[in-house]
């Protein structure tokens, strides 16, 4: 009967009660869609990070994690690779050679990192292949052709078919040069790797140090990423001689960003709340003087102020989740209509590529989320309810009956 | 106009109650703008000085063109007597003249690429605090010929203090540079890629080994206050002369200014948010203030009041509702944001670690520039006085006869 007697009471002052309704549907509408748009961003340093680079597991050498030395290659790498085939969900796999060396230009020279792939693996896992923005991809027809950022090329002053020497360490230390032709540039939205990054075909890297091919690295990607951590765990009991790290791993600072949006995004739906805990105060503080007589006389005739406290608690329960209920669908639908279409960043796209991150952004929200926001917006009702609740029960009947306002 | 004003003063005070409600929500308004703000700019401010104070320096002077191409064939001479003289200019406080280029690292089998940088000792380590980073060995001093590496780079060539390095470039007009020097330190570089790719000799060792005697490729300059770059950097352009150029952190890394533009994009749409939830609030409490005085409006306009005089009394109510508000926002604002600048938070957790794990100190700033004060209040009481339109409306529509009856 409680409940009743507050709903209706919610309603017998509606405009009051459309304003706070709708301060709470906005506010919370508004902030889900900021928090989709923070995880969007997350995310989207993830996919970069997984699309152009990683992949979703590597395999190395423990030797070649210690040291990235070019003898330290996985042996037998091509029997292996043929065996990693037959992982349930695969969508690609690609063995690279990976070697540190100097890219020079007649203007200036750069330290790189220098990977030779198998072109058509390669694209299986990353999508390099997809970002040439200039020129075209490694194909197997050219010799010694290489793609590399449009970053670096533009600091090395190089276009399409330029000359590119490269410098590398050879099997006996020396320092072995190749001249190499630039068949395309590719822009992946991340400037660091960008900058320093060239793809090279493995045969090529093969012929300039000699004797037979080696891979240093296994990139592995998924066609699920749900289903790496099975997959990760199933490798490593099979391959305990190697090390294999999945993308987590690999890059830690994915996992700091991560964590400071968690943080920044907590703050902000804290003071997004409190902002809504004093508009709720207010309105309710406002609608309990008002019924300082009715108060006076409910009391006067029995009731107890238990259920006087009980009776704005409700009251202040039922406005908070109706305007949550409206204001989580209507964020919802937000971050619906925006993860479908997605939302054009490309005024910041140079700042973004810093972090990874690609310019078209596609907000999401995590499933918890919503069961978090749930509870903190009954803690915030029930902050709300307080002060306007002992202010109700701490009348003095007789005197309440008095009240004129 | 005295009268009216008067009048509005006295109608506050009429019915504290209403009065109190409605100031305090123009006062946590204020208050949550305020930490919300400078909780944003604070983070800002975090960003530009870790990375900027790190290396780079708020201003540096290198030869034309050299920081598109960094290349030593741009490097300058700068003489130490026009050293000394920027010195003298009064924003600044720190001078860091440096020769930066890449070359090969190598020892046995295994070869790294490296930046080397030529340093002042003891005036890189005013600037950027190399000195303590050092974990082993010992830093520069001026008359060494041995190199310091960061600790991913020494790792991976597994060097330790005392062991020998080969270092294999290209120096000055493209001859070759080569020398085999001492390993005398190992610094721990808080940003990974840092770590994995710096070593550092002494200027003048490095220009002999780049054969670019008394030779620079910049110059960093440290400033005292950021609002005056833009003329200390006009002063610089003056004294440097023809051919260099006189960079700010700005257009050195433009990616870092655009990071923070995206951020603070993303920053003013949560202020956004926030300003609605605020500026429904007080609307809500003005709408409730003028419903309850609707008979009053009717009698006092039954009674012959023109309705522009009691719009003007009641808009003037809530010009000075909203300005208590503000007042005391700011008032009460200020020691709370003085606080938390002098004590930022700190954090715990997972977020602490990742923040740790890369050399920044885990807290949550805050910033206390006036700007913030001022923008802030201003806009919440832009959007209190916006409120005052709904009693205005109400009162030109109001007939007296309803009114009184209501």
């Amino acid at each position: 009967m409680l409940a009743g007697i507050a709903w209706k009471n919610i309603w017998r002052n509606k405009k009051r009660s459309m304003v706070i309704l709708t301060a709470i549907a906005l506010g919370l509408c508004g902030g889900l869609f900021a928090t989709g748009i923070m995880v969007g961003i997350a995310e989207s340093m993830v996919n970069t990070a997984i699309d152009y680079n990683l992949g979703h597991i590597q395999i190395h050498t423990k030797a070649f994690k210690e040291n990235s030395l070019i003898q330290n290659s996985i042996p037998d790498a091509e029997k292996l690779i043929e065996e990693l085939h037959s992982v349930v969900g695969l969508k690609g796999i690609s063995g690279r050679v990976k070697i540190e060396g100097m890219a020079s230009s007649p203007a200036t020279n750069s330290g790189v990192e220098i990977i030779g792939v198998n072109p058509y693996a390669e694209a299986s896992v990353t999508a390099i292949a997809e970002k040439i923005i200039d020129g075209k991809y490694l194909d197997s027809t050219g010799k010694n052709s290489v793609v590399i950022g449009k970053k670096l090329a533009e600091k090395l002053n190089l276009r399409v078919r330029s000359k590119l020497v490269l410098g590398f360490p050879g099997r006996d230390g020396s320092i072995i040069y190749g001249a190499f032709r630039i068949t395309g540039l590719f822009e992946t939205g991340s400037a660091i790797f960008d900058k320093s990054t060239v793809f090279v075909d493995e045969n090529d890297i093969t012929r300039l140090l000699g004797g037979t091919p080696i891979v240093h690295e296994i990139a592995l990607r998924l066609v699920n990423g749900k289903a790496m951590p099975d997959v990760l765990s199933s490798l490593r009991s099979k391959y305990p001689q190697f090390v294999i790290e999945s993308w987590k791993d690999l890059a830690p600072e994915l996992k700091l960003t991560a964590e400071l949006t968690n943080v920044s995004m907590l703050f902000f739906l804290a003071i997004i709340l409190f902002g809504l805990l004093f508009g709720i105060t207010n309105t309710m503080l406002m609608s309990v003087l008002d019924r300082v007589r009715e108060f006076g006389m409910v009391m006067a005739i029995g009731m107890k102020r238990k259920r006087v406290f009980a009776q704005i608690f409700l009251e202040t329960v039922f406005l908070s989740l109706v305007g949550s209920v409206i204001g989580i669908i209507l964020g919802i639908i937000a971050i619906n209509i925006t993860h479908h279409t997605g939302i054009n960043l490309s005024v910041f796209a140079e700042g973004l590529s810093l972090y990874g991150i690609s310019s078209m952004l596609y907000p999401t929200i995590p499933l918890e989320l919503y069961y978090e926001l749930g509870i903190l917006i009954i803690f915030t009702a029930l902050g709300a309810t307080v002060y306007p609740g002992l202010k109700a029960t701490r009348l003095k009947p007789a005197d309440a009956i008095r009240t004129y306002v | 106009m005295e009268l009216f004003l008067h009048l509005a003063w006295r109608n506050l005070w009429r019915n504290k109650r209403r009065t109190i409600i409605s100031t305090s929500s123009v006062f946590f308004a204020v208050l949550l703008a305020l930490i919300m703000r400078s909780m944003q700019n604070g983070s800002y401010d975090y960003m530009i000085q870790s990375s900027v104070g790190l290396y780079l320096g708020y201003i540096q002077i290198h030869g034309e063109g050299y920081w598109e191409k960094r290349s030593l064939d741009q490097s300058i001479e700068v003489r130490s007597d026009k050293l000394e003289s920027f010195t003298l200019l009064p924003n600044i406080t720190h001078v860091v003249p440096r020769i930066e280029a890449f070359a090969l690292l190598s020892k046995g089998l295994s070869t790294k690429i490296a930046q080397i940088v030529g340093i002042d000792p003891s005036k890189e380590d005013g600037m950027t605090g190399l000195a303590k980073r050092i974990y082993a060995g010992r830093y520069l001093q001026e008359k060494d010929t041995g190199i310091l590496l960061g600790s991913g780079l020494a790792k991976s060539l597994g060097l330790h203090c005392g062991d020998s390095v080969v270092i294999y470039g290209q120096g000055y007009h493209g001859v070759t540079a080569a020398a085999n020097v001492p390993v005398i330190g190992i610094l721990k570089l808080p940003i990974p890629d840092l770590d994995n790719m710096m070593s550092y000799l002494t200027l003048k060792h490095a220009q002999w080994l780049f054969d670019a005697t008394g030779r620079m490729t910049s110059v960093a300059f440290m400033i005292s206050s950021q609002a005056e770059l833009e003329n200390t950097r006009s002063q610089l352009k003056r004294i440097a002369g023809e051919h260099m150029e006189v960079m700010t952190w700005q257009e050195m890394t433009p990616e870092l200014v655009q990071s923070i533009q995206a951020d603070s994009a993303g920053g003013i749409l949560m202020l956004l948010i926030l300003y609605i939830v605020i500026g429904f609030g007080i609307f809500g409490t003005i709408m409730m203030m003028t419903n309850e005085r609707t008979r009053e409006f009717g009698v006092l306009i039954s009674v012959g009041m023109k309705r522009w005089k009691l719009i003007t009394i009641t808009v003037m109510e809530t010009i000075l509702i909203s300005l208590l508000g503000a007042c005391a926002g700011m008032i009460v604002g200020i020691p709370i944001l003085w606080y938390l600048y002098l004590h930022p938070i700190p954090l715990t957790g997972e977020a602490a670690a990742a923040m740790y794990a890369y050399g920044l100190e885990p807290i949550l700033p805050f910033s206390i520039a006036p700007g913030i004060f001022i923008a802030q209040t201003m806009i919440v009481f832009g959007l209190a006085v916006i409120c005052a339109v709904y009693p205005l409306l109400i009162i030109r529509k109001l007939k007296p006869v309803e009114a009184l009856r209501s």
